[in-house]
């Protein structure tokens, strides 16, 4: 597209019952809001196209086309893209333009691999793109972004047997038991199923040798994103002069593969959940609502580019305003 | 954590009650904008002031009071749109269900009945959706308290799942372990739900109380862990902190009496409910167990008075023995056991007070009432019965185990607590003293011979244990029943102590009522207040060997200490002579006085009498200074016993005769012989300064004997009284003061103390009636022959023509029908002699005689009928007219030979005077002539006078007036004076003569 001159076209990209439809706000990378509708996996993709020629001109193009593209932008000495998805349809074959032209498209039953993702290093998005080819100049191009949401059911519930989720979090549950393991090692006893170890209560003992000495507990370690993490903090041995404790969830992005990875974390939440110096066999409870921010489910290497982990952090402040912190990821997923 | 200083802290205290203003406007504002979103995050803001950690706990409050208010505010206002919420929902749902019977369709019916439900479950999550909402707040503090506030809205509400949310709150304040931040957090809880609380059933109630107690539990680990914060520098500071916030803690308690109180059993799901088990169960063991592990000094001292104040009497009757045996003794070493045993005793006893008031009257109402009502009220009754009547058993055994348990427990405690027991046992058992024996007996055992560096402070203690039964009880006799009263009181190694509880028993008997702030429980109120006798030996020890302390106190001692106590009020008796004592020392020998008049055995006066002789030997004359204030109570009561039984004996003498007194007589005798021995005692002590006293004494005694016809005996008595005026009045070497200040002129302003004693000895010889008329002669000789002695002219004079008296009896004083012996005796010895012819003469002047007894005499015998009967009259009357003419030839000379011509001149008209009585009385021998020769001396020494120069003087003062006699001498004027005043007395003399010369016929032949 050039600056100087404006495109003799516009192009306008509807969808079908896209006033009804769900809309999610994002950021965009300037920062302003912006409203996408979403979309699930396996739903079709559907709308119009309307072109019309500004000024009553006469524009000549030699064919009108529609794409569904899926892609992935990093980040990481300089911007890569990679598309996992493309798709496209003819919408009308080389002709001359005099009068708005409206053209149905439908990309049916679409397979949508990943989520949509707005991070630092790493994007992954879904759009639309309307190419108008001319001869003479460069081809007029219209985008529209979609916004995918991957339902997960939870996996406990029986009826729940998608593939797509099944191997999703089958995924997700090997790399989270490596990351736990190395984690804590108090709770040895592997879970036998995916589905109860997802709900089984996660039990950490943490302490600094005759200082402190708490146990963690919380209720599972998988949970949806409207969920509550409820748990409670044991204190065993209390020799700091703790002033407040507080839970934060942590957002960690990480882009490329080993030798050079770029890792970026964003503190989402942070949540206090306690006030004063506890002694020696107080109880603190958590609860923490999750469906009010602004999470991320978990992805692990999409598409062996990125990925996003949240971890649960607990975090004691002491009166020197010293920090003592033990993270532990949790599992998040998106449910219906 | 180190606060600021003081004037930051108020900086920073205004700067958050100014946001918290700003920011709770700023929500009221949004609130009627309908913006609730923007209002909960102005409320965080607000409550984000709670935060802080540098203020005090006393303007944390300040600030915490002006949020309650704010968050009120905003609970109102939700209370109110939900009402209409629903209240719109339910208005939709009627106009629905109107729709749905209009279209008379059942399937749309039944499907706007299914709307119905499903729309009420929507309409209350609008406040459900909140408390969710408010917990995504960030900090903890907003968040809890806005989840209180919505928490408890909720609960208002009807269909509001009432008992999880508050699990809920209460599991989550649980977050704030800051002790200021989270007792007021949670304090904020309590009130919040104070009037929500469920208790609708046995459920809902045992949940309501687990959760309260749970709520004071946790309250309670925060307050004790405040202590513990900081800087140890600060423990004080803290301490103080901690306790102006422990009315949060104890609020709990408050709150949970009173939901037991208000609930009353769920009638038909647990008939056997009762609040005492409930308490006991439930209740008691699980806050008191929490009240002793937080081993905290403060905390157990205020919960503990706390849980005795709130919770009602019967319960802690309930659990009394659990309370001491199991709470008190594990409490805090350091704890005052004391103040929380006064505390709970005081309430038995403000209970048993009530509780007695009650009696009659719920006594008068079982019998009326239905029995159906009355099964609680009897069972209430008996249960307080069977423990009270093992209170005291119960108090004993904790406090024995006290003891055991810790033997080093200070003395202050244990004087307190038993001082609790002591007012325990008086007001539950007032009749049984074995208790308050073994109370004594513990303390003469065990505390007093144990310290034995016994400091005044201590002792101190001891006293006022010794005192409150002295003051309770309606009569100090009761005492006499407490063997280990009086050997604790024993123990008082500090004098003034002792002395301070003899006063007291003293005072209690003598019904001087203290009103000292010591003592709280009074006395039950005895109207009015009856003496008590004393009418055995015993019952004189019990009191006496408490009054002994206060016997053997001398003066001097008195005196230092009230030096040392900086009393400066003192008094000079004698004229200082006999020391200086206080008014203090005088009010209890005054006391003394007092008792000694309630040893009294009405029915039986020897033994009385036997009493008092028992009282002197064995007490009172433990310190001689001192018998001078109570002797003369003793011998005076002594006397009237005596007087009494004399004339009992001299009646019964006469009605039957022919029975033999003579061991009357002898006791009698033997009692008076008793009584010259005390006197005697007295004198030997005290003649120095006291000698008048005895002497009246002596005389009263001599004076009723002789009433008695105790001749011998009285003969005696006066005898002794001679001897003190011999041996002591008679020098008058320590003659008080004011007497030489007299004018010798002035005949009735007394004169030295020897012509005094003179003057007391004659006025009683002369009633005198029954010595022999030997014995009366030579007693009267013999002080007429003292008053010649004396060295001052007028006193001698004064006193010879004041003894001419004794030789002319005027007065009968005899019961009719008895004769004088004295008279009897004169009639036989000397009956030729002087009767006859003071016959004569008073033929001579008979009937004049007879008439001016009559009229002048007021005491004139008129029962003796003497104008019928003279002959009689004069057979009992002993008179001697020839001494009665001796001495006031006597006093003539001596008032001659005074030098001073005015006092001569005075003496001669006092003695003009005498003689005109006598002749009067009708002695022949002061006739006409002899008292024309008196006036004439009398004229003559007045021309002498008026002759002399001072003539002038005279006429200048009686002419020229007062004005003139500024000029005259001082010395003139005053001798002037004296001559006036003489001539004056001598004229109107004369003016009497001559006024019953016209209208008496008397003195006939006299020349005026």
């Amino acid at each position: 597209m050039s600056i100087f001159f404006k495109a003799p076209l516009d192009i306008d990209i509807r969808l079908d019952n896209e006033d009804s439809r769900k809309h999610v706000e994002v950021k965009t990378p300037h920062g302003r809001m912006e409203k996408l509708p979403i979309y699930k996996d396996g739903e079709s993709v559907k709308g119009q196209v309307t072109i019309r020629t500004k000024e009553g001109r006469k524009i000549e193009h030699l064919g009108v086309k529609v794409q569904l593209f899926g892609s992935i932008e990093t980040n990481i000495d300089g911007l890569i893209t990679s598309e996992f998805l493309s798709m496209a349809t003819e919408l009308a074959s080389p002709s001359i333009l005099t009068h708005p032209e409206t053209y149905p498209f439908e990309f049916k039953n679409v397979e949508k691999q990943y989520e949509s993702y707005r991070g630092k290093n790493a994007r992954l998005r879904y759009y639309l793109k309307v190419v108008v080819s001319r001869k003479s100049s460069s081809e007029i191009t219209r985008e529209k972004e979609l916004w995918v949401f991957q339902y997960i059911t939870p996996p406990s519930t029986p009826n729940a047997t998608s593939t797509t989720t099944n191997v999703i979090s089958n995924k997700a549950h090997t790399h989270h038991h490596n990351t736990r393991g190395a984690d804590s090692n108090s709770n040895s006893s592997p879970p036998a199923t995916p589905s109860k170890e997802g709900h089984q209560t996660v039990k950490m003992d943490v302490g600094i040798e005759d200082c402190l000495h708490i146990e963690f507990e919380y209720s599972k370690s998988r949970f949806s994103l409207k969920d509550v993490i409820i748990g409670r903090i044991y204190f065993l041995l209390v020799r700091l002069k703790i002033k407040h404790m507080e839970l934060s969830l942590i957002r960690r992005e990480t882009v490329g593969s080993a030798p050079n990875q770029i890792t970026d974390s964003e503190t989402v939440v942070r949540f206090e959940i306690m006030d004063g110096a506890p002694v020696k066999g107080e109880t603190i409870p958590i609860r923490l609502f999750l469906g009010g921010y602004d999470l991320t489910p978990t992805y692990r290497d999409v598409n062996k580019k990125f990925s996003t982990r949240t971890y649960l952090s607990l975090v004691l402040i002491d009166e020197d305003a010293r920090r003592y912190f033990k993270q532990s990821e949790i599992i998040l997923y998106r449910d219906q | 954590m180190t606060l600021p200083s003081i004037s930051e802290q108020k900086a920073i205290l205004q700067g958050c009650l100014n946001n918290i203003n700003h920011q709770s406007n700023l929500m009221k504002q949004c609130l009627n904008d309908n913006n609730l979103l923007q209002a909960l995050k102005h409320c965080s803001n607000f409550l984000n002031e709670l935060r802080t950690n540098q203020l005090s706990p006393k303007q944390y409050y300040e600030m915490y009071i002006l949020i309650f208010d704010s968050l009120e505010y905003l609970a109102n206002h939700l209370l109110n749109s939900h009402n209409a919420k629903v209240q719109k929902i339910r208005r939709k749902q009627q106009r629905k269900l109107e729709n749905a019977n209009t279209g008379n369709n059942i399937e749309d019916g039944g499907n706007s009945e299914k709307s119905i439900t499903s729309l009420d479950t929507t309409s209350s999550p609008f406040l459900s959706d909140l408390y969710e909402l408010v917990q995504y707040s960030g900090n903890i503090i907003p968040r809890l308290y806005m989840m209180i506030v919505i928490g408890t809205t909720y609960m208002a509400t009807n269909e509001a799942p009432t008992k999880e949310i508050m699990k809920d709150m209460i599991e989550m304040c649980r977050g704030v372990q800051h002790p200021i931040r989270g007792l007021f957090l949670r304090y904020y809880l309590s009130q919040r739900t104070k009037h929500l609380l469920p208790f609708s059933n046995s459920v809902d109630f045992n949940e309501t109380i687990e959760f309260l107690i749970a709520n004071f539990i946790e309250m309670n680990k925060l307050w004790v862990r405040l202590q513990h914060q900081g800087h140890s520098s600060e423990r004080e500071l803290r301490y103080r902190e901690r306790k102006e916030l422990k009315i949060l803690v104890g609020s709990n308690l408050v709150r949970l009496s009173q939901i037991i109180d208000d609930y009353k059993g769920n009638g038909e799901e647990d008939e056997n409910y009762s609040p005492i088990s409930f308490y006991k169960t439930n209740i008691f063991p699980t806050i008191t167990e929490q009240i002793i592990q937080c081993r905290d000094h403060l905390a157990q001292s205020y919960l503990i008075d706390v849980l005795i104040q709130i919770f009602p009497d019967d319960f802690h009757f309930a659990t009394l023995d659990n309370l001491l045996n199991n709470v008190f003794l594990n409490l805090h070493p350091l704890l005052k056991k004391s103040e929380l045993i006064s505390t709970l005793v005081d309430r038995f006893i403000v209970y048993h007070k009530f509780e007695s008031d009650l009696v009659t009257e719920t006594n008068e109402k079982l019998v009326v009432d239905d029995d159906n009502n009355n099964n609680k009220k009897v069972k209430k009754d008996q249960s307080f019965d069977t423990d009270t009547s093992e209170l005291f058993g119960i108090f004993w055994n904790f406090y024995v185990r006290l003891y055991e348990s810790d033997p080093d427990l200070p003395v202050e405690e244990h004087s307190t607590i038993l001082q609790c027991y002591i007012k325990l046992s008086l007001t539950y058992y007032p009749t049984n003293l074995t208790n308050l024996d073994i109370i004594y007996k513990f303390a003469t055992e065990n505390l007093v011979s144990k310290n034995q560096d016994n400091s005044e402070n201590t002792e101190e203690l001891w006293l006022q244990l010794l005192v409150v039964p002295i003051r309770f009880f309606p009569s100090v006799k009761n005492l006499f029943n407490l063997p280990f009263f009086h050997e604790f009181y024993l123990k008082l190694t500090n004098k003034a102590y002792q002395k301070q509880i003899s006063l007291e028993i003293i005072n209690k008997f003598l019904g001087i009522s203290t009103n000292d702030e010591l003592l709280d429980i009074s006395p039950p109120k005895v109207e009015e207040f009856e003496f008590e006798y004393l009418t055995t030996t015993d019952e004189i020890d019990g009191i006496f060997k408490y009054l002994l302390v206060l016997i053997k106190d001398s003066q001097s001692q008195q005196l230092n200490t009230s030096k040392n106590l900086g009393i400066t009020k003192t008094i000079k008796l004698n004229n200082g002579e006999n020391g200086i004592i206080t008014q203090e020392f005088l009010d209890v020998q005054e006391k003394f006085c007092k008792v000694i008049h309630l040893i009294e055995t009405p029915l039986d006066p020897f033994k009385n009498l036997s009493n008092l002789m028992y009282v002197r030997r064995k007490y009172l004359n433990k310190n001689s200074t001192n018998i001078i204030y109570t002797y003369p109570t003793l011998i005076n009561k002594i006397l009237y016993k005596l007087k009494l039984i004399g004339y009992m004996n001299l009646k019964q003498k006469k009605k039957n005769p022919s029975i033999d007194y003579s061991n009357q007589d002898l006791l009698i005798t033997t009692n008076f012989k008793n009584l010259s021995i005390i006197i005697d005692e007295l004198y030997q002590h005290h003649q120095q300064f006291n000698s008048e006293l005895i002497l009246k004494l002596y005389l009263n005694a001599a004076t009723i004997a002789d009433q008695l016809k105790q001749e011998s005996l009285a003969y005696e008595l006066f005898n002794q009284c001679f001897i003190v005026y011999e041996e002591n009045l008679i020098l008058s070497s320590h003659q008080y003061n004011y007497y030489h200040h007299i004018s010798p002129q002035d005949s009735l302003g007394g004169g030295s103390l020897p012509y005094q004693s003179i003057l007391l000895i004659s006025n009683k010889l002369i009633n005198t009636r029954y010595f022999n008329k030997e014995n009366y002669e030579s007693l009267i000789t013999k002080l007429t022959v003292y008053g010649s002695k004396l060295l001052k002219k007028q006193d001698q004079c004064r006193s010879v023509y004041s003894c001419a008296h004794l030789w002319w009896w005027c007065e009968i004083l005899l019961p009719p029908g008895e004769k004088s012996p004295t008279v009897n005796d004169n009639q036989t010895d000397e009956k030729s002699k002087g009767v006859t012819e003071s016959e004569k003469t008073e033929e001579s002047t008979k009937e004049i005689k007879a008439e001016a007894e009559a009229e002048t005499q007021v005491k004139e015998d008129e029962e003796t009928e003497p104008e019928t009967e003279p002959e009689i009259e004069v057979d009992v009357l002993y008179r001697d007219d020839k001494r009665v003419l001796e001495c006031l030839q006597k006093a003539l000379r001596v008032a001659d030979s005074c030098m001073d011509p005015y006092l001569s001149l005075k003496l001669f008209i006092e003695i003009l005077n005498r003689c005109l009585i006598f002749n009067i009385y009708g002695n022949a021998l002061v006739d006409s002539r002899y008292i024309n020769g008196l006036i004439d001396l009398i004229r003559t020494n007045i021309d002498n006078l008026k002759t002399d120069d001072n003539e002038a003087a005279f006429l200048n003062v009686t002419d020229g007036g007062v004005a003139s006699s500024s000029n005259v001498d001082d010395e003139l004027d005053k001798e002037a004076r004296l001559f006036r005043q003489s001539r004056g007395v001598f004229e109107r003399t004369l003016d009497y003569i001559r006024d019953q010369q016209i209208h008496d016929n008397r003195f006939d032949g006299i020349i005026v």
